[in-house]
């Protein structure tokens, strides 16, 4: 009998324990789970975006309404876009309950005839796992369009630069004349096959290092604006930079006092004296160059407090002796 | 208190600490302040710059046994639960991954048609005739080339001409030692072996990737086989330095090559670049060109 009982106590002992034990998971798995299932309550309601018909290369100003639906303040970081033809200004969002916003933003069409679907995408600050999705549909359309849109050219010594350019048309048009603006750039038209036409683009040798022209393209259709083409040209440079864009002021990051190094890559025989860095902006200082072997480091703090947040500026210009420079931009985070 | 009801004890508070620790560390993770990413970046660029490199143009035993001193994985992501060490290969298949790999990185270094043409008919591919096709078609329509030309040819020269008209360079010079890895794994379904899961890590720091075409195809090619059975898988990753006119920028490579079992060699099937510069701006006209 005894036996039996110290047997039921121990039995029931054990099972107290792990019934305290799993309270205790309980609760500690509460307090992290309890923040998400608190922000689910939360609702915005958001609108997808029509953007209709578009002419390729459009720029469209577009406002779109959120709003709060919920009983709480709904804290949204600020919105991610699926590409880089949308671009805001707006930060991180608080909305109250019920209360709404505009979100305005600008979009640049595709440069060829498709179907648009982009995204806008709200994120709640709360919880990551909690998020919004603004659709933009559209579509664009023309009657000549270029691939590539846009030229970008190197120039080597010795080796003028030259590219093919290849336009495309509708069905029932057809190129009429293709100039540029600048005696340096020289066209050469192929023979134009059914639904498009190759342009040889070459620069000549007397070309400036540097510089930019636009190629138009004049359609049958005359009444319609011409296809503008921009050409840019720029010297090589054999250096490289790591990396070539800095984005400062994410996650927190301090503000006021950030560091950064780029690397310059590539060097040979040169020494600190021959590498030249230029701040572009009075918020960013170059605070140390290191120079060793193939290698240089630009030491850089930065101090965005001021600075408008999502936006790319020219930050920096880094030059090598002899080897032509290049711009570090940089893009503030909210 | 029995020695029964000592261990239940022991065991709860063991269960409550361990639950502790998971949670908290996932509760804390999210608010650890972030390293920059393009500290990162920086950091390991300056590792891969400050090591030796093997020139690519040296014997073939020389890489051999530079590839030989990569690292067995460890595999990642998807591959991990079907890893497959090194030392549980045979003697052959081992020595004929090395000689594959070495072989691929010499013929780009070369860059002509020839060598990676010879290369290919080494490891028994000959050009894939559909995806031969598509270039043809893209050839005619810039008007490098007529269509009569192009049909006239044979491989070879087609081989070339498509090479001529891609501009392609690779500019490869040598091998970055002690940088590199092999995973070797097994193949059960072909999504799995989706060119996207191929060097992720490093494609998640520098933002950018750049998958090249496989212009060849052997006899039975990896879907064939995949569809039947696990097929063997290694990827391997390479750092290489370019030539001076990519200032010796060393950057990683992936390559993927699986094992015929019909042909009893490895076959190439993905070469994948992530340039170490971070970003992809004007990426698409600075990477160097390469077909294999």
């Amino acid at each position: 009998m005894a036996s039996i009982s110290s047997y039921s106590a121990a039995r029931i002992g054990s099972l107290m324990l792990l019934f305290a034990a799993s309270l205790a998971f309980a609760a500690l798995y509460g307090k992290v789970a309890s923040r998400s299932q608190a922000i689910a309550l939360h609702d915005l309601q958001v609108a997808d975006v029509r953007l209709g018909e578009l002419h390729i290369g459009d720029i469209r100003t577009v406002s779109t309404k959120i709003v709060n639906q919920s009983e709480k303040t709904l804290n949204l970081d600020a919105p991610i876009t699926s590409c880089g033809c949308i671009s805001l200004d707006s930060g991180p969002i608080a909305l109250s309950p019920q209360e709404n916003a505009e979100l305005t933003f600008r979009f640049t069409a595709p440069m060829e005839p498709q179907a648009i679907e982009r995204l806008l995408v709200l994120r709640s600050s709360d919880d990551p796992a909690v998020a919004w999705t603004i659709r933009i549909t559209g579509k664009t359309t023309a009657d000549v369009w270029a691939k590539p849109a846009r030229l970008s050219l190197t120039a080597r010594k010795g080796q003028p630069p030259s590219a093919n350019l290849l336009l495309h048309t509708k069905p029932g048009v057809k190129v009429k004349r293709v100039k540029s603006d600048s005696t340096v750039l020289k066209l050469r038209t192929l023979e134009p096959q059914k639904l498009h036409q190759v342009v040889v683009v070459s620069l000549s040798e007397n070309a400036e290092p540097k510089g930019e022209a636009v190629i138009s393209v004049v359609t049958s259709e005359e009444d319609k604006e011409p296809l503008q083409i921009r050409v840019t040209w720029s010297p090589y440079t054999k250096f490289r930079c790591v990396p070539q864009a800095l984005r400062l002021g994410e996650n927190g990051e301090a503000r006021n006092e950030i560091r950064r190094t780029v690397l310059i890559r590539g060097l040979t025989g040169v020494g600190k004296e021959g590498i030249t860095c230029t701040p572009l902006v009075n918020w960013i200082k170059v605070e140390n160059v290191k120079v060793s072997d193939r290698l240089a480091r630009v030491e850089l703090n930065c101090d965005i407090t001021e600075v408008p947040p999502l936006k790319r500026f020219e930050v920096l210009q880094l030059c090598v002796a002899g080897d032509g420079c290049r711009v570090i931009e940089a893009a503030a985070s909210p | 208190m029995s020695r029964r009801t000592q261990v239940l004890i022991i065991f709860a508070l063991a269960l409550v600490a361990a639950n502790a620790a998971i949670l908290s560390m996932k509760f804390f993770a999210s608010s650890r302040p972030h390293v920059a990413k393009e500290h990162q970046m920086v950091e390991q660029v300056l590792e891969w710059e400050s090591l030796p490199a093997t020139p690519l143009d040296s014997s073939m035993e020389n890489l051999a046994e530079v590839i030989a001193n990569f690292p067995d994985g460890p595999c990642s992501g998807e591959q991990s639960s079907s890893g497959v060490p090194l030392y549980q290969l045979s003697q052959q298949i081992k020595a004929d991954l090395f000689i594959a790999v070495g072989g691929l990185l010499q013929c780009c270094q070369r860059s002509t048609p020839e060598a990676v043409f010879t290369y290919m008919e080494t490891r028994g591919e000959q050009i894939d005739p559909k995806k031969a096709s598509l270039l043809k078609d893209a050839i005619v329509e810039e008007q490098y080339t007529e269509a009569a030309t192009l049909d006239s040819m044979d491989n070879k020269g087609l081989f070339a001409l498509i090479w001529d008209w891609n501009r392609t360079d690779p500019k490869w010079s040598a091998v970055v030692e002690g940088t590199g890895s092999v995973c070797v794994w097994r193949c059960r379904s072909l999504d799995r072996a989706d060119a996207a899961t191929l060097g992720r890590a490093n494609k998640k720091l520098f933002e950018n990737e750049t998958n090249y075409l496989h212009l060849f195809r052997p006899k039975q090619t990896f879907e064939d086989v995949c569809k039947s059975r696990a097929v063997l898988v290694a990827d391997v990753m390479v750092v290489i330095e370019h030539d001076d006119t990519r200032a010796r920028d060393r950057s990683p490579y992936y390559i993927r090559f699986w094992y015929s079992p019909a042909r009893s060699a490895w076959q190439p099937l993905q070469l994948k670049l992530v340039a170490s510069e971070g970003g992809s701006d004007n990426l698409a006209t600075t990477v160097p060109r390469i077909l294999f």
